[in-house]
């Protein structure tokens, strides 16, 4: 019935070529799995010699940096099983051995970063791990302190450029701390003429001697910069009523009485100059008067407690002179340090009311280090202003005024520059610093710009050509005379200067402030 | 079985055997209660079917003819379904419908049952009785297309026509390949006589009675419902399609027949009834096909209608087999004068095929496509397996599919890539599942069948005996046959294959029996093959491939 | 159904848009990422695009098992293999972003990171060179020839048609059979040549010159032998085309497959080291 057609059957193409009778191969391409599968096979060999004969650098990801490159075959020292970063605690591991007190490495010590401030420290939930922003495995010479603007940005503002908060001191309301008179205007002019100087800003560097590193500047010190003018040799004190040991009043105590009283931290006396004073009568005139003058002060505490019989701490504030730069909480260290070196030196004797004083000294220790101990406390000087408050009630409103006068007479010569308030001086911030969260160094910027181009709160330069004296308001030591944050932008943004956020705020202390940090090795167990 | 047996008790064992190999595969759910023994001539020529045919004939079909009892109520087969036999009724009544009435509640499974074609996507209501109007839905066919020969009965929807003894159904189904177009059912304990279609085929090829009376019932049952079915005659009245239906003649058509020849005298007009006629006409000094006629299309409406038209415009060549029905001009003529409406559709019809010839002139490339899917048989398929070689990147995953889909791992591929190019498409030498399978004739067994109501031809290989027959009739080379591996067993019949290798023909059967579409298709990664099932779903992708 | 034919089907866009969504999208979250948190071995939006890429690498591997599986593909019905294609290609140059968003877009410095950078680079740029030539061979194998063969039987054919061509020559006139000798090396075996990338049809019309001139001293029965000589050398020619390019289709897979099945096992390997460590 069928036909076939034109004999083509079974055949293709235009010459009849024969048809595939059945289709010649199904089974093709093994090869190309096969080959995919001895390589994988390589791969499995080559990872488990990787993994038995020691190093596991294969499956590493990356290499680390310089500072871990001797964990390199110990993944296990950082890593956990499992999905997880690697964990605070292992980093605290070795981090942390030396204490929170040092903190150096802690988050802690990111977020409150020389601001002490222990009330800002994030809760828990917030807090960010080290890896967070320390990533590792980024090659030898990575540095995993140079923590990357997003790390930041995660928790912070979007740009320097457009967000950074002003700085501090010029968000606070308040005045600068006055305790100092020091119009600069004048003292910019006088130097200037005394010493021939062309350029104002060669006085400036005359008395702000910039640090070794380039970062701030030595602390004032009234012995290298006020004492060419200030205290000469002829500066004296007002006639001072002597105190008559028999009758009481209100006097001062000469050096005598003070060697028979022999009290604590009197060792002074043995060496100071008799010649210093003067007795004319009742009154006793000392010349010269010294800077931070033993018998003045002595004296001056002797009044206050008189006044503030409760105020034990604020005597303190006889060491704040010397408390290093702008940490409070060495304040209250050297505080301790004062507290139990005067127990020291009290210790052994007998006399009940020396016992007296020491048990005094030694409840002052424990409460200054309570304090000390409480990180939600704040540390400033409230603390001993308090004692301040209450006058001793049982003084005559006679007896209170002489003691005021005694109080102005003594400390006539060091009212020309401080402040006295409470029968204290007030104590001078001898280290300026104002940028406590970041580093500005000094010496990178100096060879762009002049010191008064930024400093320029205090109008120096207007002043300089006449005899004019700056308002009051214009030239004290309450300026802030430091640039807004708007000036660093000026330089810094993305197309300039770097703007990135460890620019400024260098959270590790290079390298070369490290020996600071020795004593805390020393102490470490 | 002694080698000392007797030659005619083998001979007689060995078609017992055949028998029942043949008839074996109806279940006991089925309504069946009875079949019967391999019938004798004898026997056979009790019934009026055989009465004139000799013994050795009958002998010959005998193992094709069964006699069964049948259970009131049983379903023999559904509207839709592709059987490969004929009834005829002996005693009791049996009643077919169009579905769509409250059927009665069957209880008996059919024993063609569409189901177990359907292995993923039952839908819900498979199980009560709609399923086949809903599977019918389910896949638009070509509009073109209409099936005229399905219609073996001429019935309104959901009226029923019962038949008694000494009819004959579902003849017309089996014989054209087409599915049936009512359910038929037993309404009385029934014995019917069932006749497969190898059978059919030797006695309607033997006796020209049978052709007669089939072209009878034809003419009897369905061409009222086909000449009313064609647009042409839609509107005509009852009496007029009754007197249609006397003056017709029928036509068949040798494969290659010249029908009409051009610049002869129109004197009919012809309407397709199955195959594809072709339509030539002279340009230049030979000839180039315009257009071609599938089912239902009418050959002459622009002759008769036009006067100036003296002869046949185009001369009209039957591809493959075609059956037509003939209606004479005299009768046109009268028709027309009866009818003006009926005038019009024609001038339309009329001028749509002088415009699509006009076009084909024009446009020579589309002549050549024409004459190329005609000569290649791209009109006959169903589903041609055509791959877009701008895309086609020989990765041979369709192959590969199709290999893993029959057989699983180190299965054999249906298909090979390789075959006649059609512009951008390979053609590839994949069963094109066509409209009218001659693979299907000459099978001895019946293996070869169209399987559900999808058009899908496939091999069911339990019975396949690896004749061959299938794959020298097809016509593209789509059928191969191979070593089974197998050998066939020391009682096989026919004797002639004991102890040979078994062979085994095997073809596309678009993974019917899978539940999900051609595997080569949804294989191909470059989405290049395609499964194209008309002449115009082609031409498409040719213009798109470029 | 059973039965889909499938007609010519319009462009999808559904997938390259889908994809270039996500890239789109993938690279939003990253920009965002620059402001909000760097992106770093270990943290969240690190992990979130490794795991993201970890899964589309898997997925694109898929592919390849799937052409591997596609019983099981169609029993499972598990989408049309193009569709696979679509997401292999998309999925894998989505991967390679998501892989350098996870890495930051810096060059990791470990090991084995380093190698599954590199790889990832590999895979995806042959990948996307071998899309390349899947989409300019098969335009050049269509357009110039007309025979289409299968590369697996390419030996047999070409032996086929120089049998052919040795049996006409053997019995046809003196000028044809010295013509053939002359051919004799180009029919014995398939050949590879560059020339085919350029120019189809390299070779037609230099030896076409040969045939005609031949074809003017012949007549009769000798030309219509030459003619069919000329047949064979033609489809000889156009089987070297095949076998040129159709090899260049299939050597390419090997500079992606077995890198891709090495850059999984790294994957693993990298995955167990983040887990373990």
């Amino acid at each position: 019935m069928a036909k076939k057609r034109g004999g083509r059957k079974g055949t293709f193409g235009d010459l009849g070529l024969p048809v595939a009778g059945a289709y010649p191969s199904t089974a093709t391409r093994r090869a190309l799995v096969g080959l995919g599968l001895l390589a994988v096979l390589v791969l499995g060999a080559v990872l488990a010699w990787d993994h038995f004969a020691g190093g596991q650098g294969l499956i590493s990801g990356g290499t680390l940096s310089s500072s871990h490159a001797v964990f390199t075959d110990d993944c296990g020292r950082c890593h956990d099983p499992g999905l997880r970063q690697v964990t605070d605690d292992r980093c605290a591991t070795c981090h942390e051995k030396f204490g929170d007190d040092l903190g150096i490495y802690t988050f802690a010590r990111h977020y409150v970063y020389r601001s002490d401030d222990f009330r800002r420290v994030v809760p828990q939930e917030h807090e960010v791990e080290c890896a967070a922003c320390h990533p590792e495995h980024r090659g030898r010479d990575t540095d995993i302190a140079d923590v990357s603007d997003v790390a930041c940005r995660a928790c912070h503002f979007d740009s320097f450029g457009n967000d950074h908060p002003e700085f501090d001191f010029a968000a606070e309301q308040e005045p600068d701390n006055q305790a100092l008179r020091f119009p600069h205007v004048h003292h910019v002019r006088e130097v200037m003429k005394r010493q021939q100087l062309e350029d104002p800003e060669r006085a400036c560097l005359l008395c702000h001697n910039a640090r070794q590193d380039g970062r701030g500047f030595e602390p004032l010190d009234f012995d290298r910069h006020c004492d060419a003018c200030h205290l000469t040799a002829t500066t004296a004190s007002p006639g001072l009523p002597v105190l008559d040991g028999e009758a009481g009043g209100v006097g001062v105590e000469t050096l005598e009485s003070l060697a028979e009283s022999g009290g604590p931290g009197l060792r002074w006396v043995y060496f100071s100059n008799p010649g210093e004073f003067r007795r004319r009568g009742s009154l006793v005139v000392k010349t010269p008067i010294h800077h931070r003058d033993p018998w003045l002060l002595e004296n001056l505490r002797r009044l206050r407690r008189r006044l503030y019989p409760d105020a034990g701490l604020a005597d303190l504030l006889r060491a704040s002179a010397d408390a290093p730069a702008g940490e409070i909480r060495a304040l209250y260290h050297e505080a301790v340090a004062t507290l139990e070196e005067q127990a020291l030196g009290l210790r052994g004797r007998p006399e009940p009311e020396i016992q007296q004083e020491l048990e005094r000294i030694r409840s002052l220790v424990k409460i200054v280090q309570r304090r000390i101990d409480e990180p939600f406390e704040s540390l400033d000087e409230t603390g001993f202003m308090l004692a301040f408050e209450q006058r001793d009630p049982r003084l005559g409103d006679e007896e209170t005024a002489a003691i005021d006068a005694l109080v102005s007479d003594l400390t006539e010569a060091c009212r020309g520059c401080h402040e006295v308030s409470n029968a204290t001086i007030v104590r001078v911030d001898r280290d300026q610093r104002e940028l406590r969260r970041a580093e500005f160094d000094h010496r990178a910027h100096i060879v762009q710009r002049r010191c008064l181009d930024c400093h320029d709160a205090i109008p120096v330069r207007d002043y300089l050509g006449s005899e004019e004296k700056p308002a009051a308001e214009l030239d004290n030591s309450g300026i802030h005379n430091l640039p807004r944050v708007g000036s660093c932008q000026e330089c810094h943004d993305p197309r300039q200067a770097s703007d990135r956020c460890v620019t400024c705020h260098l959270f590790h202390p290079d390298k070369g402030s490290r020996a600071e940090l020795l004593p805390y090795f020393e102490e470490a167990p | 079985m002694s080698a000392a047996t007797p030659a005619g008790v083998k001979t007689e064992l060995r078609q017992l055997e055949q028998y029942r190999d043949r008839w074996s595969s109806y279940d006991e759910q089925s309504g069946l209660v009875d079949l019967s023994e391999r019938l004798t001539a004898e026997k056979l020529r009790e019934f009026e079917l055989f009465a004139d045919y000799d013994d050795k004939f009958l002998e010959k079909i005998a193992s094709d003819v069964s006699l069964a009892s049948w259970k009131p109520g049983s379903v023999l087969f559904e509207q839709g379904a592709y059987i490969d036999l004929a009834f005829c009724v002996v005693e009791g009544e049996v009643e077919v419908f169009l579905e769509g009435v409250g059927d009665g509640g069957t209880e008996a499974r059919p024993i063609f049952d569409l189901s177990r074609t359907m292995i993923g996507e039952m839908p819900p209501e498979a199980a009560t009785g709609a399923t086949v109007l809903m599977r019918r839905a389910a896949r638009p066919r070509p509009s073109e297309i209409t099936f005229l020969s399905t219609m073996d009965f001429d019935l309104p929807r959901g009226a029923a026509v019962r038949l008694g003894p000494g009819e004959l159904f579902g003849e017309i189904g089996a014989m054209s390949g087409w599915p049936q177009s009512v359910t038929a059912r037993t309404v009385s304990a029934c014995r019917l006589l069932q006749i497969r279609l190898p059978a059919l085929r030797l006695m309607k090829r033997k006796s020209k009675a049978l052709k007669e009376r089939i072209d009878e019932l034809y003419r009897e049952r369905s061409l009222t419902a086909q000449l009313r079915g064609t647009p042409l005659f839609s509107g005509l009245g009852e009496p007029l399609i009754g007197a249609l239906k006397e003056s017709v003649e029928l036509v068949s058509c040798d494969p290659e027949e010249v029908l009409v020849r051009e610049g002869e005298a129109a004197d009919a007009l012809y309407l397709v009834r199955s195959g594809f006629i072709k339509l030539m006409q002279t340009f230049g000094e030979g000839e180039i096909a315009v257009s071609y006629l599938s089912k239902g299309m009418t050959l002459g409406e622009a002759e008769l209608l036009i006067d100036e038209i003296e002869g046949w415009r185009t001369t009209a060549v039957s591809v493959e087999f075609a059956e037509l029905v003939k209606l004479p001009r005299d009768v046109f003529d009268r028709l027309l004068a009866s009818q003006p409406k009926l005038a019009e559709q024609l001038w339309r019809s009329a001028a749509e095929r002088i415009k699509e010839a006009g076009a084909t002139r024009r446009d020579v490339a589309r002549a050549d496509f024409l004459q190329v899917a005609l000569e290649s048989g791209l009109v006959q398929g169903n589903s041609i397996l055509a791959i877009d070689l701008d895309r086609c990147t020989r990765c041979d995953d369709c192959v590969r599919a199709c290999a893993a889909t029959h057989g699983g791992h180190g299965g054999r591929a249906r298909f090979v890539r390789e075959g006649s190019r059609v512009g951008n498409l390979l053609v590839a030498k994949s069963c094109y599942h066509c409209r009218d399978p001659v693979c299907l004739v000459g099978c001895p067994t019946g293996a070869i069948h169209r399987s559900g109501e999808d058009d899908v031809v496939a091999v069911d290989e339990q019975i396949c005996i690896g004749c061959s027959a299938c794959a020298n009739n097809c016509p593209y080379d789509a059928i191969v046959m191979h070593d089974s591996g197998e050998t066939w067993p020391p009682d096989m019949v026919p004797i002639g294959l004991r102890g040979k290798a078994r062979q085994v023909a095997s073809k596309c059967d678009l993974c019917h029996e899978t539940g999900h579409g051609p595997a080569c298709v949804s294989n191909c990664p470059q989405a290049c093959a395609y499964r194209v099932g008309s002449v115009e779903e082609m031409q498409r992708l040719l213009g798109g491939g470029g | 159904m059973a039965n889909g034919v499938s007609g010519p089907m319009p462009r999808r866009w559904g997938m390259p848009v889908l994809f270039l969504l996500a890239m789109a999208a993938a690279a939003a979250g990253f920009v965002a990422n620059a402001y909000f948190s760097e992106i770093r071995a270990g943290n969240v939006w690190s992990l979130t695009y490794g795991s993201a890429a970890a899964a589309l690498l898997v997925l694109a591997v898929t592919y390849g098992a799937r052409r591997r599986m596609m019983r099981l593909a169609s029993r499972f019905r598990a989408g049309g293999a193009a569709g696979w294609l679509g997401l292999h290609i998309w999925g894998g140059a989505l991967f390679l972003l998501l892989m350098l968003m996870h890495s930051g877009f810096r060059l990791p410095s470990g090991v084995i990171t380093g190698w599954l950078w590199a790889l990832s680079w590999w895979t995806v740029l042959s990948g996307i060179g071998g899309r390349m030539l899947q989409r300019w061979i098969p335009r050049m194998l269509s357009s110039g020839l007309t025979t289409e063969v299968l590369y697996e039987r390419i030996p047999d054919l070409v032996e086929e048609i120089r049998g052919r061509a040795a049996r006409l020559a053997a019995g046809s006139h003196e000028a044809i059979a010295t013509l053939y000798r002359d051919l004799e090396p180009e029919f014995a075996a398939p050949r590879r040549r560059w020339l085919f990338f350029v120019d189809i049809t390299a070779g037609r019309e230099r030896r076409g010159r040969e045939f005609r001139h031949l074809r003017r001293l012949l007549g009769g029965e000798d030309r219509e032998q030459l003619d069919r000589l000329e047949g064979f050398y033609r489809t000889k020619l156009e089987i070297d085309a095949h076998y040129t390019l159709q090899q260049t289709l299939r050597l390419w897979l090997y500079l992606h497959v077995p890198g891709s099945l090495l850059l999984v096992a790294l994957l693993a390997a990298h995955l167990y080291s983040v887990w373990a460590y």
